[in-house]
Parts: C-alpha cells; structure tokens; sequence
C-alpha cells in the first residue's frame, strides 16, 4: 500500500472513532421510569452524581466505574469503603435536601418521600431517579439497567448484570442434587421478642430457594412478626440471620428445641450483601452452610 | 396593680410581637449549608438587590426551602396553640390539648391510607389528613350532643379518647396489612410530625385557614374568659354559651385538622405553649391567645440544625425545649396556676 493510501485508512479509522464517539454521546437526552412508573428524562450524560438512597445505588455507580462522578453520598452503615471521603448528604432514609441542593448535582439517586424530599428536589429543578424496592434479585438487576442507561453505561450495566448472574447460577446449579433444607431466614435485632421472618416476596425467600433450601415460612408475605412457637413447630434445619442477631436466637430459651439451634446451624450472613451488586456473595455463603463440604 | 399587670401584660404582647420578626429572619438564615446573613436580608428585603454575587442554589434554598418552611412553622405553630389553649378554656381542663377531640389519630388514618393506598398528587396527603381528622372530631361531636341539644365538654372529652383509640386502632391494623411495604416508613414519619414537606402550595392553603380562624377565635376570647368560668357564669354575662362554645369548638377543630394536615401530628405545642404563656402572662385569653406562635419555628430550627446534615423530628425538640421550660415556670409559679 501506498503512503497515501496509509494515510486514508488513518483518516477513516480517526472518523469512525469519532463518529462513535459522537454517537455515544448522542445517547442522551435518556428516558428511563422511575419506582413511581413516570418518565425521567435526562437531559446530559450526568457527572455530578449524589446518592440519597440505600447504598445499592453507590456500588452499581462504583461498579459501573463511575466513582469520579459521585460526588456525594447518604450516610449509612453498609456504605463501601471507596466512598469513605466523599461528602454526606443526611442518612439514607432522610437525605437533607438543602445540602442535596448545594452540591448542585446533575442527577439524584434513589431519595423516597419519607419526609417530602423526593418532591421538594424536583421542584427545585433536580433530576431525581428512584429505582423500585427490592424484593428479588431481578429487582437489582433492573435497578443497575436503570441506573446504567440514566449514566450512559447500558453496556457496561449489562456485563455487570451478567457477570452477577452467571456467578448466581454456577451457586444454583451446584445445590441442585441436594435434598433441600428446610431454612427460615430471621431477624432478631431485639432478645426475647419474636423475630421478623422472610415470607414470599422478601429477597431472602429467593435466596433461600436458590441455595437449595425450603422457605418454611413460604406462605406469609413480606416480613411479617412470627411467633416463636410456629418457629417451634416449623422446625427449621436451619436458621440464617445478621451476624449481630446469631446471639439472640440461640440464647432463646424457648428455640432452644429447634434442631437449628439444638444442631448449631444457626449462621450469620452479611446482610449488607443482600440488596447489593454482591447479592451471588450472599448467596454463596447461604449455599455453603446449607451444603457444607462440597 | 391592675393597671401594672395590664401594662406588663402589652409589653410581653409587645415583645412577643416584635420578636417574632427575628425569629422568622434567624429561621431562613439557620441551617445545614451556610449563606451569609448579608445575602439573605438582600434577598428577603429587596429581590433583585446585588443578587449577581447570590448564587442561584442559595436563592432556592432560601426560596423553596428555608422560607416556606419557616412560615409554615409560624402557621402551625399559631394553630395548634391557639386551639390548644381555646380548648383548655373551653374544657376548664389543664390537659386539653388540640389532639383532645381524636384529631391526631383520625388524621394518621387518612394519611396513612393515602400512604399505603399509594395515591399520588401532591395534596392528597394533605387532603386524607384532613378529612380523617374532621371526621373523627365529627363523629365525637355527635356523640357528645345530649338530647337537650346541649354538648357536654366531658362526654366530648372521653369520647375523644375512645374514638381516638379506635382510629389508632384502624391505622395500626392497616399498618400490620401492609407490613413488608416500603410505605410503612412513611407513614411511621408522617406520624412523627414535621416541617419538612413545606412548600408555597401549601403555604397558599394554610395562610387564610390560619389566619381567619386564628381572628375568630381572638374575637371570642371574651367569651372563652367567662365560659372558664363556667357555663353558668357565663350566661349571667350575657353571653349564649352553647353558641358560643360550638363556633370555638369547631373554629379550633378546623385550624387543628388543617395544621395536622400540612405538618402532621407534631406533640407537645398545642398542650405547653398556652401553659407558658398562661403562667407568663395570666389567664387572661384575650392576651394568652396571641402570644402563643413563634415557638414552633424556634424548635423547628433546632430540629435542623443540632444533629445537621440529619433531621430530627421537630417533636423531641419541642419536648426537649419546652418541658423543661415548663417545669421551671411550674415550679417558680405554680401556686398561681
């Protein structure tokens, strides 16, 4: 080839690396639909990003190698350490709108209406995305779409989902010759008080049912209150809780004859794990102790 | 004496009145992200003076925050005190307060069914709260309607117990219904009471609600002076007591539900602050009646600043704030109360 021709295949490399570009940047004004079903339009690709909601929203923005976008996050307990410097905006279930507002931030993410923040941001002009509640993890993966294409990361948000699916499977399909166990998944923050149990449409329940056990309080929905003699009487193999909370159950005196506690297979999970990009991490530490050995 | 108590008397009433506009100024200039008080007088006093150098976030913090919030906390805080203290008149009972008559509760159910109902638009919270709490002071009125036509102040009381209890009831079961939901969360933070939803919408609403029910029920202070005296006393002044007891009565029910409406169910002002001033000023309600507002919005500034950037609910503070105010005027003056 000649020199002339050289310099024709660079100039059409550098243009259609251009046009690309171009195109990429073009994605926007985006439309995505928010928690309440309504169209949120954004109008540039947003690089003034705060997170007011759970700390879901800042691992997918983290994940999604955005963090130099982040400039603010809600306080909360389960925040990952990169965010550690970055300023506070309230908690994450109460956002401080004023200092929301003087961050001058492009997009919002994830403030509910507890106290009317979602509402005052908006008539303050902010674009303000809340994805819906999780009680599944097709909920997060949606939620990371969401959040991917309001950042113009489509693509990247759908390897990212990928990659958190493929790693679910590879836990689900390791438990399937497994007899399953029979599991409920507790919350005793308080001694002595009935804990809260993950009925049908808690993510708990999917991740007990993906680990290969069986929910026993499959028949209740949401998280209700159940009382200790059905716990008694369920029975449970196995009893999953927060790591804090193991204490509380096995020093009941009155779950001292469940074969959980009698067999010390009462375990910790992370919790924070659950409603995160890390939910297969939740769900490969319940499979093992459902399944130790393997 | 009597002309030296009514001349103390005009100076707490003046002093309360020219300090209200401070307050109001110190409420837009606290809070969590700080903008010079210079920039904030030049916006309060004339839009448009050097605003060039005031940066657009903080014309709408001071604008769409700060401001109606802080005259919201005036409103409220002037109808839950001025009702409060008209009922503790009215019910010739130190533990009277606006939430006497069921309101408060018959107000979270209608709010904490929009909530979980998920009805969507900006004044149906309002709306609900409002309707649930004239309906349970609705409903305590009738029952307290004896067949004389007459209304007893203590079958008002304890009905407003029991039809309370029972409202509490319905928004506890419906609660339990929709456990598991995100929106329990809401309706456990609408309970608290706050500011925090302020804005010129329900500004719009509330000023001529407040403002008229407020007059009305000053213009009846001499009324409500005699009929603490009992009916009976009043009468001999001349006065009707059964009108004038209904047209209070349902005047201070109005202004409650409309307060609990925007700010939900906020503790504690409605009982103490006409107790303060009682104890500052005596039991005249001529002067007690008008005195009683500006307390809401210091309280509501503290509830944004001590534990910044988080919110308290307004609640502990005016609790935090005002028992023990209370105790000490209690203590110093008690004998008189």
């Amino acid at each position: 080839m000649t020199k002339t021709a050289w310099k024709g295949v660079w100039v059409l490399l550098v243009a259609l690396a251009l046009v690309g570009l171009v195109a990429a940047a073009q994605q926007y004004p985006v439309t995505v639909i928010d928690d309440r079903g309504f169209e949120i339009r954004i109008e540039q690709q947003p690089i003034r990003i705060v997170v007011a909601g759970i700390p879901l929203y800042t691992e997918i923005v983290i994940d999604l190698e955005a963090l130099d976008r982040l400039i603010a996050v809600a306080g909360s307990p389960d925040n990952p350490p990169e965010v550690v410097d970055l300023p506070r905006v309230g908690q994450s279930f109460s956002p401080n709108v004023e200092i929301i507002l003087s961050m001058e931030p492009d997009l919002v993410l994830g403030p509910g209406d507890w106290g009317g923040e979602r509402g005052k941001l908006e008539l303050a002009g902010i674009t303000v995305l809340t994805t819906p509640l999780i009680s599944g993890i097709p909920d997060i993966f949606s939620t990371i779409r969401t959040v991917g294409m309001a950042l113009g990361l489509k693509e990247g948000a759908e390897m990212l989902i990928g990659q958190i699916a493929e790693e679910i499977i590879t836990i689900e399909a390791s438990s399937l010759a497994e007899e399953p166990v029979r599991v409920t998944f507790l919350y005793a923050s308080v001694p002595d008080t009935p804990p809260y149990a993950a009925g049908s449409g808690a993510i708990e329940n999917e991740l007990i049912l993906r680990a290969g056990g069986e929910n026993i309080f499959f028949d209740v929905q949401g998280f209700p209150q159940v009382s200790l003699e059905e716990i008694v009487s369920r029975d449970p193999e196995v009893i999953f809780t927060a790591p804090s909370q193991i204490e509380n159950i096995t020093s009941n005196t009155l779950l001292k004859t469940v074969s959980a506690v009698k067999n010390g297979r009462v375990y910790g999970i992370n919790v924070a794990w659950i409603t995160s990009t890390k939910v297969a991490e939740a769900l490969k530490q319940m499979g093992e102790f459902l399944h130790p050995g393997e | 004496m009597n002309r030296n108590r009514t001349y103390s008397r005009r100076l707490v009433f003046a002093v309360l009145l020219v300090l209200t506009v401070p307050t109001l100024l110190a409420g837009v200039a606290v809070g969590p992200v700080h903008i010079p008080i210079s920039d904030t007088l030049s916006y309060l006093i004339g839009r448009g003076v050097s605003v060039d150098n005031f940066s657009s976030v903080s014309r709408l913090i001071i604008s769409q925050i700060r401001l109606p919030r802080v005259l919201l906390g005036l409103l409220v805080g002037c109808a839950l005190a001025i009702s409060g203290g008209t009922m503790q008149g009215l019910f010739r009972n130190p533990l009277a307060s606006p939430y006497v008559l069921g309101i408060a509760s018959g107000a979270s159910t209608g709010a904490s069914l929009v909530i979980l109902l998920n009805l969507r638009g900006a004044l149906f919270l309002p709306l609900g709260a409002f309707i649930g709490g004239l309906l349970a002071a609705g409903i305590v009125y009738r029952l307290a309607q004896e067949r004389s036509k007459k209304t007893s102040v203590y079958t008002l009381i304890l009905a407003g117990v029991a039809v309370g209890a029972l409202f509490s009831a319905v928004t506890s079961f419906t609660i339990f219904l929709y456990s598991g939901s995100e929106k329990i969360t809401d309706v456990i933070f609408w309970t608290m009471g706050g500011l925090g939803r302020a804005n010129w919408a329900y500004l719009h609403i509330l000023t001529p609600i407040v403002a008229l029910g407020s007059i009305i029920l000053i213009a009846f202070s001499r009324d409500l002076n005699a009929l603490s005296m009992g009916e009976e006393g009043a009468f001999h002044l001349g006065i009707n007591p059964e009108t004038s007891k209904r047209i209070m009565l349902g005047v201070a029910t109005l202004l409650t539900s409309s307060a609990v409406a925007f700010a939900g169910t906020i503790g504690f002002v409605g009982l103490i602050i006409p107790h303060i001033m009682r104890l500052i000023i005596g039991p005249d309600h001529r002067f007690l009646l008008p005195t009683t507002a500006i307390f809401l919005v210091w309280a509501d500034m503290a509830a944004r600043t001590v534990a910044s950037p988080a919110e308290m609910p307004v609640g502990i503070i005016t609790a935090f704030l005002g028992a023990p105010f209370f105790l000490y005027l209690l203590k110093k003056k008690g004998a008189r109360m």
